[in-house]
């Protein structure tokens, strides 16, 4: 008998799989691992994508295993957090010191000198959605004590400053790449002493 | 009077012969540095490539060739969003097609490196993905479930939190 055509999920190239990983929503993708054994190993993506939205911190032992579990293996040590609201003590919480790449899509309370401290591997970072003044200090200050970071990426820094800037590239001793999406023109010459 | 486009021959593992624009050929980037390395004038051969799944490749190509070149060429704003319609409803014609001929697709498109293609064919695996149980995965896709009871459990334990 014919079998019916279909499409060997299971056998597709690791690339192909994180491409499709990459389209789908945490849950989605929860339940892809527990589909069967080959795709429980799906936590060790080159990049985790979790949209984590709830304020209920205090019930996510689990979320935390699996993160450590994440970034446990030495081929996906990032991760991309996706969430309302986020204390920094959460983030310490629940991120292993092994995190190389951070993505952060959140208010202001994550970016402290706590957090920051505990991140100290952290090789890349994306802070997306920055808002107030604090924020950027809180950052500024954070970014200050990362001793392996490498390059920053604001998206966007709208309200990007001079001395949110400065801080970042004179106080740092092992950035050697910033990266910046839709800076007002006027704070960026001001930095760059263009007025 | 604008020169005629260099066609250049790719042929897939039946044996199959087509002959395309260059401009055509090159969305493939395993395609473009095949014939960086040899010229234009030499047939490609694609081991890994059927016939059948090659055609399908190059009619992406074609349609995204010709999407690009007419985004060049509008003159107004609305054209764009009417260019982005009618490409985006020809993508949905083109992936009315089997699970086989999706997975043969996805096969060639990362073997080809023909980014657009792999990640339109990537975003309709994911949709097949979305909003169903394992079980109702495992069905869809015939994937037999391997865990023992206690692994299944353990993954169980380590998702909850998405789930609550």
């Amino acid at each position: 008998m014919k079998r019916a055509p279909r499409l060997r999920l299971d056998e597709l190239s690791c690339e192909a799989m994180v491409e499709i990983a990459s389209h789908l929503d945490t849950k989605s993708l929860l339940t892809l691992r527990l589909v069967s054994r080959h795709f429980s190993s799906l936590s060790h993506l080159p990049v985790l994508t979790l949209q984590w939205d709830t304020d209920d911190a205090d019930a996510d032992a689990s979320l935390a295993l699996f993160i450590r579990r994440h970034c446990a293996s030495p081929e996906s040590p990032s991760v991309v957090l996706k969430a309302k609201e986020f204390q920094s003590e959460v983030l310490v919480r629940m991120l292993p010191a092994c995190v190389e790449g951070l993505h952060i899509f959140t208010a202001a309370q994550i970016v402290d000198d706590k957090a920051m401290a505990r991140l100290r591997c952290l090789k890349h970072l994306t802070l997306k959605r920055r808002t107030t003044g604090d924020s950027m200090a809180y950052a500024a200050h954070g970014i200050m004590c990362l001793p392996k970071l490498q390059k920053l990426t604001l998206e966007p820094a709208r309200q990007a400053e001079a001395s949110f800037l400065d801080a970042c590239l004179l106080k740092s001793t092992s950035l050697q790449q910033l990266q910046i999406s839709g800076v007002l023109q006027g704070t960026l010459r001001c930095w760059l002493g263009l007025r | 009077m604008a020169g005629k486009a260099v066609e250049v021959k790719l042929y897939s593992c039946d044996g199959e012969d087509f002959r395309v624009p260059s401009t055509v050929a090159s969305r493939s980037e395993t395609v473009k540095n095949m014939l960086e390395d040899t010229g234009e004038e030499d047939a490609v051969p694609l081991p890994n490539v059927h016939g059948r799944t090659l055609s399908l490749v190059l009619d992406f190509c074609k349609r995204l060739v010709q999407y690009e070149k007419d985004l060049q060429d509008i003159t107004e704003d609305f054209q764009h969003g009417q260019l982005d319609d009618e490409f985006n409803a020809w993508k949905q014609d083109f992936l009315d097609i089997d699970q086989a001929v999706l997975y043969e697709l996805i096969m060639a498109a990362n073997f080809l490196n023909v980014a657009e293609l792999l990640d339109l064919c990537c975003k309709e695996v994911a949709r097949l993905i979305k909003g169903k149980s394992p079980e109702e995965i495992r069905a869809y896709f015939h994937i037999k479930n391997d865990f023992t009871p206690q692994e299944e459990e353990e993954v169980r334990r380590e998702n909850q939190w998405a789930f609550e």
